[in-house]
């Protein structure tokens, strides 16, 4: 058996934002696949919606500081949908990576962010 | 009939691969011991989750392939989980993958926890989880 947990992505770009949903469990197995959806190189803003994953661990949260640090770099603004009291809001608290990483509460908070910043 | 008592699962003891793929299948059987045994499930398997990663990425440096053992057993009020492996022990990697805080978060999550050599030769993790609905 060589099966990767349940995971799926899909990205959108509107207007230079690009917009990358990810659903089920996010361990190492799959996180090259943010890595790369992330890397996208001609977004003006980046909105990631954890809303549906289910499951977060280290190999997954790296994912999201190093492209967090990296558009942080290149001022290009991210947003992060997490819902409250789920497995990857508790990851986030944890690890204290909460404080580290722009995170609302749902995707039309995270969305409403990128719009005020104005790009 | 006195009071029902609660289950004692069978021990359950894995061999995987040493592969990104195999922490999915030792985190989700140790999830489904954890739900048997009365231990905080998500804790187990976040737990669980760290340590076999921290197999995957640390104890094989390059190509080299290897096993991953995983024992989840009671022991009495608590769920005991080993993790150990076959690899080059607990090293600085500086190529590694992980974010050097798997360790910190499985002591965290756990009642208790200590990392030693595994008798493979590699690092072995033993993590024990209070079984709260005891």
């Amino acid at each position: 058996v060589n099966a990767k947990p349940a995971f799926e992505l899909r990205t959108e770009a509107e207007n230079g934002t690009v917009a990358i949903t990810a659903t089920g469990e996010l361990d190492i197995a799959v996180a090259p696949e943010l890595e790369s959806a992330l890397a996208a190189e001609d977004a003006s803003a980046v909105l990631v919606d954890l809303t549906e994953v289910t499951f977060l661990d280290s190999a997954g949260l790296r994912v999201l500081l190093l492209a967090s640090e990296r558009l942080r770099r290149a001022e290009t603004p991210l947003a992060l949908a997490v819902a409250p009291e789920s497995p990857v809001r508790r990851m986030l608290s944890l690890t204290e990576a909460e404080e580290a990483l722009p995170v609302f509460d749902d995707r039309d908070g995270a969305a409403a962010s990128l719009r005020e910043s104005g790009k | 009939m006195h009071a029902t008592k609660p289950p004692t699962p069978d021990p359950i003891e894995l061999e995987l691969p040493a592969s990104a793929a195999s922490v999915s299948q030792a985190r989700h059987s140790a999830g489904v011991f954890a739900g048997l045994a009365g231990a905080a499930r998500e804790d187990v398997e976040l737990a669980v989750s760290e340590a076999v990663t921290n197999s995957v990425v640390h104890a094989f440096p390059g190509a080299a392939s290897g096993t991953i053992k995983v024992r989840a057993e009671i022991q009495g009020s608590r769920l005991a989980v080993t993790v150990s492996d076959d690899g080059t022990g607990m090293r600085p990697n500086l190529a590694s993958r992980g974010l050097g805080i798997g360790i910190p978060l499985i002591g965290r999550l756990s009642d208790e926890y200590r990392v030693e050599d595994g008798p493979d030769g590699g690092a072995m993790v033993t993590m024990l989880f209070v079984r709260e609905s005891l």
